[in-house]
């Protein structure tokens, strides 16, 4: 049986605005995809299986744990302000800045398996970015084909 | 002469050996009376102090302006040891309307043998000059001092103790001047250069006050020199400027230009006074340099100062200060700006116009944003018209295409959600799979080896296993239509690649139709889904932009509406899109005659926002049934219309902070399950119902009563009542 890349996504449009670039990704065959909805998800699925690849949506809702409830409303109880997104980056990749400090951190968790799929362009969280160490970064424009997240794993390979 | 005068001359005559007292040029008067006050002999001062001509008679008291006080001398001889002096430093007296003021003493004449008073003798000096000195000294509203060398004050007048704060001029003199300066330095430094110059004239100095407040005066100091020339105090004025100082330090820090205009010989307007403020608007360094400039030159054209003098012209005939006109001027430098004037005339005795006073502000960066303001709502406003045509456009595209693609299963099937619709993908994913699966049973091993290599032949297995097992993939439908779609083209691809002759064709053929057949349900739901989605953007889009160019709008007013007919238009307006959600109005009136008086496109816009909402936030009740109650009943003087919708919950905090109604903001709940939006609905509607008079409010709660209240898993009831007040009757 052939081993699959683990991927998860954190992206809460995966299933609405993006789901074309979905079908690509499983019909591949070389990857094993999880779609994560909310920062409180994703941080639960990172801390509980191992990936290969995370890719992370910058304006993410809170989901159910308080305490990105707090962080949400704390950067304006919006997902453009609040980029719950570097928050949890920030969570996994820098947990002495972080807002949300967790109890547990896989040891697999580390830069180069991470990249950043968004609507910012770079230049506007450039500086946290590459304090982040996290090198593939593709922003959401209308351009973006079907096969968006595919590209973005052979970037991370 | 009366007897008993004459024998009292005689007793005197007995006392003093002559009159020779009486008979000389001294410069103080020296006169005698009897014990009855009568004026028996005296002297030339005294004639020439009391105007007195031929015979020496009347009584001292005659001339005395205050009599009590020379009865009060006299009393005080009566009590006073022998041969003692009485003196009263100051005696008012009246000659002849004018007004005279003596040194005066007296004592008692006794006669040697008997003891007996038989007289009185007095002196007086003539010192109404230096009274009538002294009175200016003490009345003057200017403080009068004298230091000594060691600045140490001297003397001091009534008003510079109360300059400081003093009630009289006793509590500050002998005191060092320094005791009054704020900054005892400066002190030092005056002296130090009334001592080198000689004096100084109009020096601001800050005093403290006894209170410990502080006093600003404007001190004049001569130096008093010794005979040899050595500093031996100083003397003065001071004026207490310090409300002077307040205004003046008002007028400088007010961020606002002052400026005074007066009407030169010529009819030219000149300014002869600003505020630093006002000089720095013009770019001028200093206030001094703009003084004596005719207006007209900072104008930079005639037309625009026209604009100026015919505004103060029409203030002038209204009777009225120019109040808010904006000018283009420009400053020294050449730089534009635009200022916001205002003036009032000034006129003298007569009446005529001399001039004027006013304030400006600097409005350039206020009208350079008002009018990017303006540009950039224009192009907002255009852009959302073109993006209301794209939206049009889009869904239009999708309606013809889909009706190319017949026959569409999904045709009659409004009301399902998109995600409902993959239901209709199972048939057809199965019928493929079938196919594919017999790709596999076709001919042998080596026959399928000559038609596609081994790898491809793996592919070919993975979408078949994908197809089987779709469900273990995702839970969500979306994800199914998306993986479907890719396995079908991966297939169609893979055919492709299959040289004719090398495989059977039936079975490549109908794997080739099933393919194709799987490609054009998803491509007809994706269709249905573009329909859905521009059908939802449609309203909030038009509702964006009627709400940013409202305020470039000609004002609208107001007109009286049924309130029932405002709810039937808007249900009107939204009856396409509710019914692609499958959702029906359930509308109720209490009171089918109930009016209202609004700007109907305002309020119009502010229901069609909640209706929106309604329908885009609802699922389907357990009963299978999708629906909007809108009610509307009277409360009072006031109509509330209720729109109540089973669905998508709104956190209690979003509701109690008042979130919910800040421009922008969108819930954390409201993407649920892809719901687009503004987040200028409800802000909007809360802003439109302000400005008529009434109010709005939401509430959401579950749905099942009893359920937790922040379990956000399950459905609610939400209710917008948006209250209007009701038309007046008469």
């Amino acid at each position: 049986m052939k081993i699959k890349t683990r991927v998860l996504w954190i992206e809460d449009n995966a299933h609405s605005d993006y789901v074309h670039t979905v079908g690509p990704v499983l019909v591949d065959g070389r990857y094993d995809l999880v779609i994560a909805e909310s920062a409180s998800e994703g941080i639960q699925y990172v801390t509980e299986q191992e990936f290969d690849a995370v890719i992370v949506d910058l304006r993410l809702p809170p989901g159910d744990d308080r305490r990105w409830i707090t962080v949400y409303n704390h950067g304006g109880s919006n997902r453009t302000n609040a980029r719950l997104g570097l928050e949890v980056l920030h969570a996994l990749l820098r947990p002495r800045d972080a807002k949300v400090r967790l109890e547990f951190i896989p040891k697999w968790v580390e830069p180069k398996r991470f990249a950043v799929f968004t609507v910012e362009p770079k230049v506007e969280v450039q500086s946290i970015i590459e304090m982040l160490d996290v090198n593939v970064y593709v922003q959401k424009t209308a351009e973006v084909s079907t096969r968006v997240i595919l590209d973005i794993l052979q970037a991370l390979a | 002469m009366p007897s008993d005068v004459s024998a009292s001359l005689d007793v005197i005559a007995k006392v003093f050996l002559d009159y020779s007292i009486f008979n000389n040029d001294l410069p103080v008067g020296i006169y005698a009376i009897s014990t009855e006050g009568e004026l028996l002999l005296c002297n030339k001062r005294v004639r020439e102090i009391l105007r007195l001509e031929g015979e020496v008679t009347g009584r001292i008291t005659d001339f005395c302006q205050d009599k009590g006080v020379i009865r009060e001398a006299f009393h005080e001889l009566v009590e006073a040891k022998e041969g003692t002096w009485v003196e009263k430093h100051l005696l008012a007296l009246r000659v002849r309307d004018r007004e005279v003021f003596v040194h005066h003493h007296v004592r008692v004449i006794r006669d040697d043998e008997t003891g007996e008073t038989i007289g009185y003798l007095g002196c007086m000096v003539d010192i109404t000059a230096e009274h009538r000195y002294q009175r200016i000294f003490e009345d003057l509203p200017v403080g009068i001092y004298q230091l000594d060398e060691e600045d140490r004050v001297i003397w001091a007048n009534p008003r510079l103790a109360d300059i400081l704060g003093y009630l009289a001029p006793s509590e500050i003199e002998n005191r060092p001047v320094k005791d009054f300066y704020a900054d005892t330095a400066k002190a030092d430094s005056f002296r130090e250069r009334v001592r080198s110059e000689g004096g100084m004239t109009h020096h601001r100095v800050e005093l403290r006050r006894k209170d410990g407040k502080l006093a600003v005066a404007s001190v004049f100091a001569r130096k008093v020199a010794s005979s040899d020339g050595r500093y031996a105090g100083r003397e003065g004025a001071m004026i207490d400027v310090t409300d002077e100082e307040r205004y003046k330090k008002v007028q400088e820090e007010l961020p606002l230009g002052l400026y005074e205009v007066r009407i030169n010989d010529k009819g030219e307007d000149v300014f002869i006074d600003c505020n630093q403020q006002f000089a720095a608007l013009l770019e001028f360094d200093d206030a001094e340099d703009l003084k004596g400039r005719k207006v007209k030159d900072i104008y930079p054209t005639e037309a625009e100062y026209e604009k100026l003098r015919e505004a103060i012209q029409q203030g002038v005939e209204k009777d009225r200060p120019l109040h808010g006109l904006r000018v283009n001027v420009q400053g020294k430098k050449g730089k534009g700006i635009v200022l916001e004037v205002n003036a009032r005339t000034k006129r003298d005795r007569e009446g005529r116009i001399i001039g004027r006073v006013g304030a400006v502000r600097d409005v350039t960066e206020e009208v350079e944003l008002n009018r990017k303001v303006a540009e950039l709502t224009r192009d907002i406003g255009a852009v959302l018209h073109t993006l209301s045509s794209t939206l049009v456009n889009v869904r239009q595209s999708a309606s013809v295409v889909m009706q190319t693609m017949v026959p569409d299963p999904l045709e009659d099937a409004k009301g399902i959600q998109p995600e409902q619709m993959v239901e209709f993908l199972s048939a057809p994913a199965k019928l493929f799979a079938e196919s594919l699966a017999r790709l596999f049973q076709t001919g042998d091993a080596a026959g399928r080896a000559r038609a596609l290599p081994d790898e491809r032949w793996a592919v070919l297995s993975d979408q078949l296993d994908l197809l089987r097992n779709y469900e273990k993939l995702s839970h969500n439908p979306m994800v199914r239509l998306s993986t479907f779609r890719e396995a079908a083209l991966k297939v169609l691809s893979l055919c492709d690649e299959i040289q004719r002759g090398t495989f059977p064709r039936e079975p490549l053929r109908q794997l080739r139709m099933d393919a194709r057949e799987l490609l054009r349900i998803c491509n007809l739901i994706t269709l249905h889904q573009v329909d859905d989605l521009t059908l939802e953007l449609d309203m909030p889009v038009r509702s964006l932009r009627a709400y940013v160019l409202s305020g470039q709008r000609q004002e609208e007013s107001r007109t009286i509406w049924q309130v029932r007919e405002l709810v039937s238009k808007t249900a009107g307006e939204l009856h396409e899109f509710a019914r692609s959600r499958g959702i029906e109005f359930r509308i109720k009136h209490d009171d089918q005659e109930l009016q209202v008086n609004i700007v109907v496109s305002d309020v119009l816009r502010a229901l069609s926002n909640l209706l929106h909402n309604a329908v885009k936030y609802s699922w389907r009740r357990p009963s299978g049934t999708a629906w909007v109650s809108i009610r509307t009943r009277q409360f009072q003087t006031a109509v509330h219309i209720e729109f109540e919708n089973y669905g998508v919950p709104i956190p209690k905090e979003e509701i109690d902070q008042g979130l919910i109604f800040q421009s922008g903001f969108r819930g954390r709940i409201s993407s649920d399950r892809k719901r687009t939006g503004t987040g200028f609905g409800l802000f909007d509607a809360s802003q439109v119902a302000r400005e008529v008079g009434g109010s709005l409010s939401i509430k959401s709660h579950p749905a099942s009563p009893g359920r937790r209240e922040d379990d956000y898993k399950q459905p609610f009831l939400t209710t917008a009542t948006l209250v209007l007040p009701l038309k007046k009757i008469g």
